[in-house]
């Protein structure tokens, strides 16, 4: 995949995976895992990004005796999520364009 | 590798990020090390995932928009056209003069101590000579012979060794400072 377009959408991606909840490295990675490529280190730049760009709030809380990172998402995040899903539809839009040129 | 060395090599290769920053990422890895640990990875295991810490700042680096370049002599490819020209006229301007002065000093370190050997031979030959070509010469006026003679051995041993000890830190020393200036790494 192409590396710009990979990087538009993982930020997407990661912000989807903590939608519903707030969640943590390990777990983000593990459940974008079966969906697209992605190892801890290209995640900890994205959650920074994200973080800087305030569409996710962080907070630290302890776990087995240990510290753990949690990420939520801010309704700055939310309306990023938005705005891709309606470039999902102009994608689809022009992918049908490309295509019906593929087939003449 | 375990887990220590790998975090001592990561922790060295953010070099260029502030220290907050570095222990941000440090916290990270080994949060995620404490699960996948939790989940029965093994450590050796958990390091494979997460590659090379050089791999690992590289990334985080290159996200950050910071790239380390080595600017080399011969190669040169990985710096910018800008940093090549700031090069050659730092070159131009400073290090050139500095180099040809230290290559002076050098080469009359060196001609001060072959002089010296010189020196200390002549004060040899005056000493075990002159009362031959001296004919008319009492005994004291060989004595006192024999003593300048001795001394210029002296004079010349020393000016010998004071100045081929100079001249040889001088040579490493100025090829050290080359080959940094050259060498060395810049930061974008």
């Amino acid at each position: 995949m192409d590396a710009q377009l990979k990087k538009g959408l993982l930020d997407v991606c990661v912000l989807s995976a903590i939608r519903r909840e707030e969640s943590y490295g390990y777990k983000i990675i593990s459940d974008l895992e079966p969906y697209i490529e992605i190892s801890e280190s290209t995640l900890y730049p994205i959650l920074r990004r994200l973080e800087q760009s305030g569409a996710v709030k962080t907070r630290c809380a302890e776990h087995n005796g240990r510290l753990r990172r949690y990420f939520r998402i801010t309704p700055s995040g939310l309306q990023k999520i938005e705005d891709f899903v309606e470039t999902i539809d102009q994608f689809k839009k022009i992918s049908e364009f490309i295509l019906q040129g593929e087939r003449e | 590798m375990t887990k220590k060395t790998w975090e001592k090599q990561l922790i060295q290769q953010l070099k260029p990020l502030p220290k907050e920053e570095r222990k941000k990422i440090l916290d990270y890895y080994k949060e995620i090390y404490g699960d996948k640990l939790e989940e029965g990875v093994s450590e050796s295991e958990i390091l494979a995932e997460f590659g090379s810490p050089e791999e690992c700042a590289a990334r985080i680096l290159a996200e950050e928009g910071i790239e380390w370049e080595t600017v080399e002599r011969k190669t040169g490819n990985g710096a910018s056209v800008a940093e090549l020209v700031g090069l050659f006229f730092l070159s131009l301007i400073l290090i050139l003069p500095l180099a040809i002065t230290a290559a002076a000093l050098i080469i009359s370190f060196a001609a001060v101590s072959i002089a010296g050997i010189a020196v200390s031979v002549a004060g040899i030959f005056y000493a075990l000579l002159s009362h031959f070509f001296m004919t008319s010469s009492s005994g004291a006026a060989i004595f006192i012979n024999v003593i300048i003679g001795l001394v210029l051995v002296g004079v010349g041993l020393v000016l010998f060794v004071g100045f081929y000890l100079s001249s040889k830190y001088l040579a490493i020393g100025s090829a050290k400072a080359l080959t940094w200036i050259y060498t060395r790494r810049y930061i974008k």
